[in-house]
């Protein structure tokens, strides 16, 4: 295959032909959503949409993406790849849901979440119709975001939906055609570059690139959500002197008024939002915990103290005092220059043009 | 697509003409726009007229059933989910709703902090939609398919501004539009993502901010915080002198090419805005002085209805919001609890009023003789001369773009959803996902926002 013409996509030169020319991502943003784990991708640069769309990447099979608030077609001409991609047309599809997935078995003759028409009957699709079509035929499925993920704010205490996510609906041990689990991204919304990574590695894992994508038992990417966002925070030192604080616009670690950083998953901290800038913790937003499959439940009301905080916050305290007081002393003498660097008429740097200098000439300074 | 209008039942209704003339057309979904949307019409082509119009969406969430009972300070942290391009304005709402709701008056910087995020919000906005949404619409790929002796032309069209965005001819700059392979299009995708990074400087994240509390900005106000969100404002004007001209070379060769194209979104002038960005100085989130507050936001609030401002003071703009519930698939909450019967100024506070409304879903199949839609449609009553007086008089009133245009079609009074003529009005909410997500409030169609 490597050696066909047109083999590989772009007509770039590159080491080792893909393993699949082409794949297409059928995005849905119809499960109960805000569309905005889709706006989110459009704000990556590791790597950007723009970069895996075109080809800037070597070695990828060449990426048609149908996502609504991207596409250039309306309507059913939009809709003919999904359509397409049910009857079997499109070979090599990678399925991503955005959005969380109700409960269809209470909806009666009606629908909770749809997209498209049936054209026999005239009547909408469930988006739920679409998934038990198309994750069957998929190369992998991936959730982009916490509600596709695990259900999110729409799977809050009291919802009428019954909303739910991937693993909940597919099964935890679902596996694609291609044999890989469900991928989830979550974040509410997912952070930008998170899931372009995520998508990177499954198309050059497609592309016979890259081994099975490492993921826990909940789908997530084990190099992007196996620290806590504490271990990544910049706030931690304030932490670990316990100094903590009661006010916003503080830059002090913000556990005391509902950062649930350091038991939740999510590297956000360190990546920031986009380019590195923004964040939670870190620039002084609590952590709501907006990864996890607990999310938002779990850890309402959010600005109240975590009630695991009181007791670890309570225990690092006299370790807090001790170690902010020696650091103190040790920063003081850090912030003195050495005595040899004066303006007067002799030399007291420990320099003897007869003797070497002495091992340590600041020892006794 | 197989029609999805019964037509025989639609004739018994009185409402469509059985004719052969009328052509259907309908895209479901509308593409490029945040929500879920589907417009269905009968277009009239000998008489160049769109005879019937009816939108759709397809999704229910339910916010205002889940978040009953919950902590009202988590209230800003949920609302925000309701939309994946402006969340933040619906968390600064509920932030505002909170401070007035516990009699709190924030820090003045802080609400400095929340009008630089919210500016670079709109600045996102702004190239987000004009560029990468739209601006499709009028690219190379979708002009050649579309109206291909439009392209010749506009291949053969020097651009008046070429001088300041560089692109010599009309051509070029739809060239330059194409989606991800286009110069500009690329370019303004760069533009949304430091815009972002502006916002993110002031709340931390986007499109759900984490830094936004009652009270105040978790945001640590420093020297560098503003000097990294100035020099990318600089950067963002450097590229608005080329961006305004490009759209303006852009927009004057569809009007002069296309002729009547100037008539294309005309319909009566219906425009409501709650007013942006806080005076700190004036603001102190007090009911009673929301009329003078309001009015100090830089940007003012107002309604406008046929062409005329007909209030600025946000206590009429809030009082005359209802909740109708058109061709949506929930049931109505006359028989429910009343929670709020006056205002903090003793004004009567409507059963329909969004402070009233029960939400009840319940799913149905799509009918468009019938319901067929997830969102209900928000209304605002005042049609010229409609002010407080009226209000007094309790009289019980349809909204104003009902009511004309039953007055001109010579019909009796609109009863509640269900009713067969209703079908025919054309006063739907296009692009607003659900009921909740009507803080707007406005039948003004939003292809961004929602």
């Amino acid at each position: 295959m490597a050696e066909q013409a047109g083999a590989v996509p772009y007509g770039r030169k590159t080491q080792h032909a893909p393993a699949i020319e082409e794949v297409h991502i059928l995005w849905i943003t119809a499960g109960l959503g805000c569309d905005g784990d889709t706006v989110s991708i459009t704000a990556a640069g590791e790597p950007s949409i723009e970069e895996v769309l075109l080809g800037a990447i070597p070695g990828l099979p060449k990426v048609h993406l149908h996502n609504p608030v991207l596409a250039v077609e309306v309507g059913d001409d939009f809709m003919k790849f999904f359509h397409q991609a049910d009857r079997g047309e499109i070979d090599n599809f990678v399925l991503v849901l955005e959005g969380s997935i109700p409960n269809e078995k209470i909806s009666g003759d009606g629908y909770w979440a749809a997209y498209g028409n049936d054209p026999k009957t005239g009547q909408p699709i469930r988006t739920t119709e679409w998934i038990d079509r198309l994750a069957p035929k998929a190369l992998a499925v991936v959730g982009a975001g916490t509600c596709a993920t695990y259900g999110g704010i729409h799977a809050m205490q009291g919802n009428p939906t019954g909303c739910m996510g991937l693993q909940d609906y597919l099964g935890r041990d679902w596996k694609s055609k291609a044999g890989l689990p469900i991928v989830n991204v979550p974040g509410c919304p997912v952070q930008p570059d998170n899931f372009m990574e995520t998508l990177l590695y499954l198309l050059r894992q497609l592309a016979g690139l890259a081994p099975m994508i490492p993921v826990d038992d909940l789908g997530r990417p084990e190099w992007l959500f196996g620290m806590s966002v504490h271990m990544g925070c910049d706030r931690a030192g304030w932490y670990e002197q316990a100094d903590f604080t009661h006010e916003y616009g503080s830059p002090k670690c913000l556990v005391k008024i509902g950062c649930w950083g350091p038991a939740v998953q999510c590297n956000v901290p360190k990546r920031g939002w986009i380019s590195g800038i923004g964040g939670c913790p870190n620039v002084g937003g609590i952590c709501i915990g907006c990864t996890m499959p607990g999310f938002p439940d779990k850890f309402m009301p959010f600005m109240d103290e975590p009630p695991g905080g009181v007791l670890s916050s309570g225990l690092i305290r006299p370790y807090g005092a001790l170690i902010r007081r020696l650091r103190r002393l040790t920063n003081n003498t850090l912030n003195k220059e050495p005595k040899w660097r004066h303006n007067r008429a002799e030399l007291t740097t420990g320099y003897h043009s007869d003797r070497p200098i002495p091992r340590r000439a600041g020892a006794g300074a | 697509m197989a029609t999805p209008l019964d037509v025989a039942e639609r004739s018994a209704t009185g409402a469509t003409r059985a004719s052969g003339n009328l052509v259907e057309m309908n895209w479901d979904p509308i593409t490029r726009i945040v929500g879920s949307l589907g417009i269905y019409t009968k277009i009239d082509f000998e008489n160049r007229r769109v005879a019937e119009c009816r939108s759709t969406s397809a999704i229910f969430r339910g916010y205002s059933i889940f978040m009953k009972g919950k902590d009202p300070r988590d209230s800003h942290f949920i609302t925000s989910r309701i939309c994946g391009i402006c969340g933040d304005n619906h968390a600064t709402c509920s932030v505002y709703a909170q401070n007035m709701a516990y009699g709190i008056k924030p820090p003045n910087i802080a609400e400095w902090i929340i009008n630089l995020g919210e500016a670079a919000e709109y600045m996102f906005d702004h190239n987000i939609f004009q560029d990468n949404l739209v601006g499709v619409d009028f690219c190379e790929q979708m002009v050649r398919q579309t109206n291909p002796s439009m392209w010749d032309k506009a291949q053969n069209t020097p651009a008046p501004h070429a001088a300041d965005h560089g692109y010599r001819t009309i051509g070029d700059i739809m060239t330059a539009l194409n989606p991800f392979t286009g110069e500009f299009y690329r370019e303004t995708l760069l533009v949304s993502r430091y815009t972002r990074e502006m916002f993110s400087l002031m709340e931390g994240r986007h499109v759900h901010p984490s830094t936004l509390y009652p009270g105040g900005v978790g945001t640590v106000p420093s020297v560098q915080l503003f000097t990294e969100y100035m020099t990318r404002l600089l950067r963002y004007v450097e590229f608005m002198k080329k961006s305004l001209p490009l759209h303006d070379d852009l927009f004057d060769f569809f009007y002069e090419a296309l002729p009547g194209y100037e008539e294309v979104g005309r319909r009566r002038i219906l425009l409501g805005c709650w007013g942006a960005y806080q005076d700190p100085e004036v603001c102190d989130y007090q009911y009673r002085t929301m009329t003078n507050w309001g009015r100090a936001m830089y940007v003012t609030p107002g309604v406008v209805v046929d062409g005329k401002l007909v209030t600025t003071d946000l206590v009429d703009i809030n009082l005359q919001m209802r909740i109708l519930l058109g061709h949506s698939y929930y049931d109505g909450w006359d028989n429910q609890e009343i929670f709020v019967r006056r205002d903090p100024l003793g004004n009567e506070v409507d059963r329909k009023h969004p402070w009233n409304q029960t939400t009840i879903p319940r799913p149905q199949k799509r009918d468009f003789a019938g319901n067929y839609s997830w969102v209900m449609s928000p209304r605002w009553l005042g049609a010229a001369g409609f002010g407080r007086d009226d209000r007094e008089r309790r009289q019980p009133r349809l909204p104003g773009i009902i009511r004309s245009r039953r007055a001109r079609q010579g019909r009796d009074a609109l009863g509640h959803r269900g009713r067969r003529q209703a079908s025919q009005i054309p006063s739907h909410v296009p692009s607003r996902r659900d009921h909740d997500h009507h803080q707007g409030g406005l039948a003004a169609p939003c292809r961004f926002q929602y």
